[in-house]
């Protein structure tokens, strides 16, 4: 099978810089850039409004950590170890009403997951997750959000929305299929009423490499919040993706789609994704699915179960698994969970590491300490 | 503007774009050669021109390939001879036939074992013997199929029957071949070649002959060139040095330090240094050479449950200790050692010349050969089977066990399955590497590998 390039994806790049040029000469005075969406203060508490308003606030930080002690059994000898899962910190700061600037970092072991290689040494470093310039703009009932540089990818950032047990897993797309975080990009966002559309034009490359090819990746996500009151959030989405990846411009072609339900009591989501192209194999067609739950029946206690399997030919990777978090400290400043979690991992034939072996399957105990705190001087 | 506009859509979509095969490949080569290219593009240019003049440069080149399309995502043939402990055994990682060369132990005994565990770590053991057998084919250069077949044959019956047999050590008169080479390697080393090539003694002092040792290629490629280190080079070599004396207990006092191009193939592009180091006297004569080589990560099996971190502090000590695991003395090389330096890790070893690998057009000639140089070509693949079964039966797994009690259980009863699906298997990837040469022998490499503005 002979692997073309899409045209398509080359051409929504095209018209991304073509529409931006024409967009520069039509603002060349215009003190407003186009600008988007902060990250930092993406999840407040609940909004009046369908999606988070523009915050105009001078200067925000957030702070995200998720540390645990696992213990790893499989056949063979039992691996126990503590592990930093996410560090991560941001800062944002309002240049005007309308635009602001976001850095966000990330602490990542600097050598490959069971590699030596490292920066000096095997330590712990600091890298850039988002680094990106926004702004906004009120058009009548649209408004528009942008954002340039290392932008969160709109795909991710639509599913963490809401989605309560990041702490537990990241979601299938990131962890299955491998999708970015983020993408040196531009994106545009388009917000009107209860529907939502993020469109981003990006190298495709993630936070791995600069532009390895002359093609662009674009990610296009419609957002729809058919019921947004007090007791009840039901929000859908859909996501496209078309581009290529790699030296050799492997086809990264996606599609899918998502719920999102949050009530007082109980919160759950579904994910649904078809790839065409995996990692640097442009032949490998899969399917992610997935599905979470949380309730919190007592003030302070919550459970949760999740589970995503990845469909590959005649192959199947999942991981399942629940758990149980308690809420020592309840705080408006923030929030300190404490998890004992379960997680369940399998594979087999075209999924697995080594088809006919299945060296993967394990089951995994975890203590975890997440916190989350966003602050807004 | 609207013109422009137009012109900048009507553009691309037309170019003449590699099949899902060849992207694979070209990505690949640009992953694992993708910190080179940034600090010496013009090497991996070289590195590339080298793989493409024939399959067995391309097999040596492409190991990491090997690898990717053992292990990632994507249609393969199931294996029925593997389990999870199997899986974690230590492993050469590319075991070809080149990638074994002579030693002169601590006591003067010269033996034959692996000379390159550049790539070494766990894995599933079934692997690395089709590695094996897959170089042995291509070495064969062969048309005969029915030749290569019982070739690779060899190959994993000699690992088979070395597994229920105690730890072997190759030495003088087991094969005519490596008599040759290790009579050579012990002269040549008793005569202290390496060093003189490298630094002749000229009125009773060492000089380092700087330029070509061996001409270089038509192609362009280096084949044995030796270049000087700028002062900042020189005080990190001296650095090394020392902390490898030091982990020995010794002192060494550096005397003279160049650069050398033209080695390897997979490594082609890592730095190579050459010190020499002053003897037990003043005098000249006995003077000894170093050879400092870059080291990155060897293979991680992806996607496994596995700690973090690897066990070992460096690349450079990873491929120490697994030299000494796996081959069948400790003291093969006496002056094995690491050097870290930063993000850069050092392997040192004995760079005088009785350490000396085959040469695969050596065994392309016994397969050229009658029917007595052909059974010594089969003799070689049994006893280098049987070499790696000794590697892999006598390490310790990443499990603490040793390998021949997680490997003989899955063999047990089905040897002779176990040979048929690897020989096929084997076939299968020779040709798979013969036709990713011959796809892209003739494409320039440097332009689809090397990043943009580095080129």
């Amino acid at each position: 099978m002979t692997f073309r390039r899409s045209c398509v994806s080359t051409m929504l790049g095209r018209v991304a810089v073509v529409l931006a040029a024409l967009a520069n000469v039509a603002r060349a005075d215009d003190a407003v850039p186009i600008l988007g969406p902060p990250d930092v203060v993406a999840s407040q508490p609940e909004q009046p409004s369908t999606f988070a308003p523009w915050s105009p606030a001078r200067v925000a930080l957030d702070l995200r950590l998720f540390s645990s002690a696992r213990w790893t059994k499989q056949k063979g000898d039992d691996l126990t170890e503590l592990r930093l899962d996410r560090g991560e910190v941001g800062v944002r700061v309002g240049i005007t009403r309308q635009a602001a600037a976001e850095l966000r970092l990330e602490a990542i072991r600097s050598a490959g997951e069971g590699g030596t290689l490292g920066v000096d040494g095997d330590s712990m470093v600091a890298r850039i997750k988002v680094a990106q310039v926004g702004g906004t703009i009120d058009a009548g009932p649209v408004r528009l959000d942008g954002a340039l540089g290392f932008v969160r990818d709109p795909w991710l950032a639509t599913l963490e929305d809401g989605y309560a047990l990041l702490p537990l897993s990241r979601t299938a797309s990131e962890r299955l299929l491998g999708w970015p975080t983020s993408d040196l990009s531009a994106e545009i966002r388009a917000s009107f009423g209860p529907a939502r559309l993020s469109v981003a034009v990006g190298n495709g490359e993630g936070l791995r490499y600069p532009e390895r090819n002359s093609g662009k990746t674009t990610t296009a996500v419609l957002e729809v919040v058919p019921i947004h009151a007090r007791d009840l959030r039901i929000a859908i989405a859909g996501v496209g993706r078309d581009g290529s990846v790699g030296a050799a411009s492997v086809r990264d072609r996606r599609a899918g789609g998502g719920a999102t339900v949050i009530t007082p009591l109980v919160r759950g989501g579904v994910e649904a994704v078809r790839a065409w192209g995996v990692g640097d194999r442009g032949d490998v067609v899969g399917t992610a699915l997935a599905g979470w739950a949380e309730a919190t029946p007592i003030p302070r206690l919550s459970i949760a179960a999740r589970g995503a399997t990845l469909g590959i030919m005649n192959g199947r990777a999942s991981t399942f698994g629940g758990a149980v978090a308690v809420t020592p400290w309840p705080s408006p400043h923030g929030e300190l969970r404490v998890w004992l979690a379960i997680d369940r991992q399998t594979s087999s034939g075209a999924a697995s590491p080594l088809p006919g072996v299945a060296p993967v399957d394990a089951t995994v105990l975890m203590v975890i300490v997440s916190a989350e705190a966003p602050y807004i001087p | 503007m609207r013109w422009f506009a137009i012109a900048v859509l009507a553009a691309g979509c037309g170019n003449a774009l590699p099949s899902e095969r060849e992207q694979r490949v070209i990505d690949a080569l640009a992953d694992d050669n993708y910190v080179w290219a940034l600090r010496d593009p013009a090497l991996v240019a070289k590195k590339l021109v080298k793989m493409q003049r024939g399959p067995y440069e391309w097999l040596r080149g492409t190991a990491g390939l090997y690898w990717r399309d053992l292990t990632e995502l994507g249609d393969r043939a199931a294996t029925a001879f593997g389990d999870p402990a199997s899986s974690r055994v230590l492993l050469v990682g590319d075991p070809h036939p080149e990638n074994v060369g002579t030693f002169r132990a601590a006591d003067g005994t010269m033996i034959i074992d692996w000379n390159d565990l550049d790539a070494a770590g766990y894995g599933p053991f079934t692997a690395d013997v089709r590695r094996l057998a897959v170089g042995l084919i291509i070495a064969a250069d062969s048309t005969d199929e029915a030749f290569t077949t019982e070739l690779a044959t060899h190959a994993v019956r000699g690992y088979v029957a070395q597994l229920a047999r105690p730890a072997l050590s190759i030495g003088l008169g087991m094969h005519p071949l490596f008599d040759k080479e290790l009579t050579k390697g012990r002269d040549r080393g008793d005569a202290h070649s390496a060093v003189d090539e490298l630094a002749p003694i000229t009125d009773g002092v060492r000089y380092i002959a700087f330029g070509d040792l061996e001409p270089v290629a038509d192609d362009g490629a280096y084949e044995d060139t030796v270049m000087p280190v700028g002062a900042e080079a020189a005080v990190w070599i001296d650095e090394a040095v020392a902390r490898w004396a030091a982990r020995r207990g010794e002192t060494a006092t550096v005397k003279l330090r160049a650069r050398r191009l033209g080695s390897g193939v997979a490594s082609y592009a890592a730095l190579r240094y050459n010190v020499v180091l002053e003897g037990p006297t003043a005098a000249p004569e006995d003077d000894q050479v170093l050879e400092l080589k870059e080291e990155r990560d060897g293979l991680v099996l992806h996607g496994v449950p596995q700690l973090q971190i690897g066990e070992w502090a460096s690349p450079a000590t990873r491929v120490v200790d697994t030299m000494r695991r796996l081959q069948s003395r400790r003291d093969a090389d006496p002056r094995l050692g690491a050097a870290d330096l930063g993000g850069l890790s050092l392997k040192v070893r004995d760079r005088e010349a009785y350490q000396r690998g085959l040469d695969h057009l050596d065994l392309a000639a016994l397969a050229a050969g009658k029917t007595s140089k052909r059974m010594q070509l089969l003799e070689l693949a049994d006893l280098l089977g049987g070499l790696l079964a000794s590697a892999h039966g006598n390490a310790r797994t990443l499990d603490g066990a040793l390998g021949s009690t997680v490997i003989a259980p899955v063999l047990a009863g089905r040897e002779d399955a176990f040979v048929a699906e690897l020989v096929a298997s084997a076939r299968t990837e020779a040709g798979q590497v013969i036709a990713d040469h011959a796809a892209l022998k003739d494409r320039d490499l440097a332009a689809l590998v090397i990043p943009p503005g580095f080129r």
